[in-house]
């Protein structure tokens, strides 16, 4: 017994050295900042970093370069005397595993990201550095208008106590709300006019499902698309119930309240219709749904079984241009979410355009750097308009996918609007195609491909009218529901959620197969309150009063 | 090389020369390897058990001030409003399981003993070895097809004979089943040519002096070849009873949807919905824990009947 216990004093001994050995290398840093946003460091520093691994499919590199040693490590260092070494890499379906032992064990390196939750506990733990002053100080001008152009939702949720603890990796969420995608061809072989509201949607869908729209003779087409998951996936079916006002899954304000939004009016009409769909049992809605995975309903999509389908813009890269390829006459229009009422477009339901925090260790000497780290970033990817240096740090011809190997990543809320708006502008006669940048250029020359008759540049048409015709309204009409749900709720109210998730998701699939009846949406309002949902929804707004 | 017996007397020596004198030494080095392994993974590990009792948030460290929180972790588990629903499903599910996960092989093998053409009894035996090999995944994807009220190929031999398609995935009466004979389906290959083996090994003179004592082919196979498997079959039994409380997660994982769930549901996919993907860390150590203890107990009182009543001895 002595010998076992002296085995595992050991064992406790050794890994308690090496986890204290991190912490161990001094470095100096460099006191001597250099003026402005983009000065170089004399002499050089380096700063510390983890990251997953690019996705191999859509990265490649030339002959000696990997994730630490490429075009992005090489020009940061020689332009802004900044050298970043990764403590580790990892495949990316690992980074969040392997993110969660590196915090167990207290090694932190300089700059990392991570998520919401994560971001919460470390900042609660007080070990992240402030950068409120660096912020204002050395963030560029662009960077400064690229982190509230979508709204101040980001960089207020990247702050606490009034302290700037995190860059915010904005993401693309109101760019990729969804829209309502229809067959038009299908609509004028069964003689149909394109749908105007939810009835007359509802319609259409199961003249697609029972009156042979693709003309093979068989029973072989559907009407709406319903995911087996329930919820997720590019294209579950949100945007229906947006079109009655019920916005599922997300917190949303209503009377100036956060609410949760699939206990709003709405939905309980919008299970009502699924369920008289689902009965007719001809497929408008799939028989055997609640056994299909997301991947079976994208191969429905792509093989053309589908006239209807709820989902952003550039699901007609994929899989709406895989029709198109097969059939060359299938003709697919994107149009605005509908409602109820003719020409009355409901809200869209998006989140909070943020993908993940960008965090500073509070033993960093220069925390700063990582501010210019997103600078360099910002103008290297959208504000750079030569196409040689495009070709260089972002897709060229040789290589794509280049920039997902910046140490900093975040992208901009309506950057592919501007990029088709400035498109639009050249299409119209109104400027040269001299001005466009890189990226507006390649949508260019895709729709200039098609007009040329190319079938498979179709999509670059089609995104650039969903954009045109949706996008572009929704942002000028202001038509977003905000999901508002970016704060971290503590873990009690997150497993009572978790409860009363899981129950919501088991009656609301029952009501659409028929097994309950529509009034059971009643009791799982009462259940929704009794199960803790009061409470989380007075926490809520609780914080969210703090936020006004 | 034969165990020698260290000689009484020897215990008084001081130690370098017990160790010196001890003429097993070489086994007990080669012994030590598969010691220091058993210790680093399954002893050490050990240790992370307290997790469960705590609030363990990762960055507050694994050696770190972790938060206290006694038993809420269990409380918050048995208090899940379906937990007992999940609990009556697995040990359900895992029973049936388990006893048609013997009654099937056995049956099998003593009928394939009897088949006196080789070939034949070896093509059936690698058949249903076959999908052993399978992976619930793809499994899962394939039953799915099999079982469409619309396409599949059981409805359509259902309704050849003039039944209503069922929906077997959607039926809450039907779905436990499809999930028992399916695992059984899947591995019973693999138990059977275990009893094969153990059949092999019953002494060939009992079979020829009952054929003189004129014992029919079921006489022999009553009387001989199940007496002949009992020390096998108890053996798998005690074997498989720890397991009660796993009833599948890959298989039930794959092929549970919303609508049957009052009967589908088991523990494992249970805690899975509540929270396990989102690093609740100290809540699925709680239901290791409380899992194992479950597992131990039963496996210790299967251990004990089969030693008391069968007189049947693993170590």
């Amino acid at each position: 017994m002595k010998k076992l216990f002296a085995i595992l004093l050991a064992f406790a001994v050794v890994t308690g050295i090496s986890a204290c050995g991190g912490g161990g290398e001094e470095d100096p840093g460099n006191t001597n900042i250099p003026e402005g946003p983009f000065g170089k460091y004399e002499p050089g520093i380096t700063l510390t970093s983890v990251r997953d691994i690019p996705n191999p499919a859509v990265v490649k590199y030339p002959d000696g370069d990997d994730v630490e040693n490429n075009v992005w490590t090489r020009a940061i260092k020689e332009e802004m005397g900044i050298n970043v070494k990764y403590e580790w890499t990892v495949d990316s379906s690992q980074y969040a595993t392997r993110l969660n032992t590196m915090m167990a064990s207290k090694q932190f390196p300089d700059f990392f990201y991570l998520t919401a939750s994560q971001f919460q506990s470390l900042v609660e733990e007080g070990m992240l550095a402030d950068l409120s002053g660096h912020y204002d100080k050395y963030g560029s001008d662009d960077l400064k208008r690229v982190y509230t152009e979508g709204g101040d939702n980001a960089i207020k949720s990247a702050t606490v106590d009034g302290k700037l603890m995190a860059l915010p990796w904005i993401s693309m969420a109101k760019e990729d709300t969804q829209m309502l995608w229809v067959r038009t061809d299908w609509l004028q072989k069964l003689n149909l006019k394109m749908p105007e509201t939810m009835d007359e949607l509802i319609d259409v869908a199961i003249a697609f499902a029972t009156r042979d729209p693709d003309g093979n003779g068989k029973n072989d087409t559907f009407g709406l698309p319903v995911n087996g998951d329930t919820y997720g996936g590019l294209m579950w079916h949100k945007g229906f119930f947006n079109g009655y006002g019920s916005y599922p899954l997300a917190w949303v304000e209503n009377n100036g309240k956060l609410q949760y939004g699939s206990t709003l009016p709405g939905t309980r009409e919008a299970l009502l219709k699924l369920q008289q769909m689902y009965k007719r049992k001809d497929n408008t809605i799939e028989l055997e749904f609640i056994n299909k995975t997301y991947f079976s309903l994208y191969d429905k999509l792509a093989t053309g079984k589908y006239g209807i389908v709820y989902g952003p813009y550039y699901i007609a890269i994929s899989p709406l241009q895989g029709v198109k390829t097969r059939d060359p006459k299938a003709e697919w229009k994107p149009v605005p979410l509908l409602s109820k009422k003719a020409g009355e477009i409901p809200k869209v339901q998006t989140s909070v355009d943020v993908a993940g925090y960008w965090v500073v260790s509070k033993d960093c000497k220069n925390p700063e750097a990582v501010i210019k780290l997103m600078n360099y970033w910002y103008e290297k990817f959208y504000f750079n308009k030569d196409t040689a240096i495009y070709e260089k740090f972002v897709n060229g011809p040789e290589y794509t996918g280049i920039y997902l190997n910046s140490p900093v990543i975040s992208y901009r809320a309506w950057n592919n609007l501007e990029a088709y708006m400035q498109v639009k502008d050249v299409l119209e006669g109104k400027a040269d195609k001299s001005t466009l940048g890189p990226i507006p250029l390649d949508y260019y020359n895709g729709i200039k491909k098609y007009q040329q008759g190319d079938n498979d540049s179709w999509s670059a048409q089609m995104c650039y009218e969903a954009v045109m015709n949706c996008t572009r309204l929704y942002k000028d009409k202001n038509l977003f529901m905000n999901d508002m749900s970016y704060f971290a709720i503590d873990d009690i109210t997150a497993q009572k959620f978790a409860v009363l998730q899981k129950n919501e998701r088991e009656v609301f699939t029952k009501i659409i197969i028929g097994e309950y009846d529509i009034s059971k949406y009643d009791q799982f309002l009462s259940d929704f309150d009794k199960l803790g949902g009061k409470e989380a929804t007075d926490a809520i707004n609780k914080w969210y009063e703090t936020q006004k | 090389m034969d165990t020698v017996k260290p000689k009484k007397d020897s215990l008084k020596k001081p130690l370098l020369a017990r160790i010196r004198d001890n003429p097993n030494k070489s086994l007990y080095v080669m012994l030590l390897p598969a010691v220091i392994i058993t210790l680093i993974f399954c002893y050490v590990p050990m240790y992370g058990i307290i997790i469960a009792f705590q609030n363990f948030k990762p960055v507050r460290g694994m050696f770190g001030a972790q938060e206290w929180i006694g038993f809420t972790n269990f409380s918050y588990i048995f208090s899940m409003p379906d937990f007992y629903m999940a609990l009556k499903n697995t040990l359900i599910i895992s029973s049936m399981k388990m006893a048609l996960g013997i009654i099937v092989p056995v049956t099998v093998a003593i009928l394939l003993n009897e088949v006196r053409i080789s070939a034949y009894k070896r093509a059936v035996q690698t058949i249903v070895y076959f999908p052993y090999f399978i992976s619930w995944i793809i499994l899962g994807g394939i039953m799915i097809d099999a079982l469409s009220p619309t396409t599949g190929i059981v409805n359509s031999i259902i309704s050849f004979f003039g039944i209503e398609p069922v929906y077997f995935l959607a039926n809450k009466s039907a779905f436990p089943w499809v999930l028992i004979i399916s695992e059984v389906w899947k591995n019973y290959g693999f138990s059977m040519i275990l009893y094969l083996a153990a059949i092999t090994n019953i002494d060939p003179g009992l079979y020829e002096s009952a054929i003189v004592d004129g014992a029919g082919i079921f006489k022999r196979m009553r009387f001989i070849t199940l007496p002949g498997l009992a020390p096998m079959i108890a053996l798998m039994a005690v074997l498989s009873i720890g397991q009660l409380l796993n009833a599948g997660f890959e298989q039930v994982f794959t092929l549970l949807n919303d609508s049957v769930v009052e009967t589908g549901e088991i523990i494992d996919t249970l805690v899975y919905k509540m929270g396990i993907g989102s690093s609740m860390y100290s809540m699925s150590t709680a239901v290791g824990l409380f899992k194992s203890l479950v597992s131990m107990t039963l496996l210790s009182f299967a251990y004990y009947v089969a030693y008391k009543k069968a007189d049947y001895k693993v170590f």
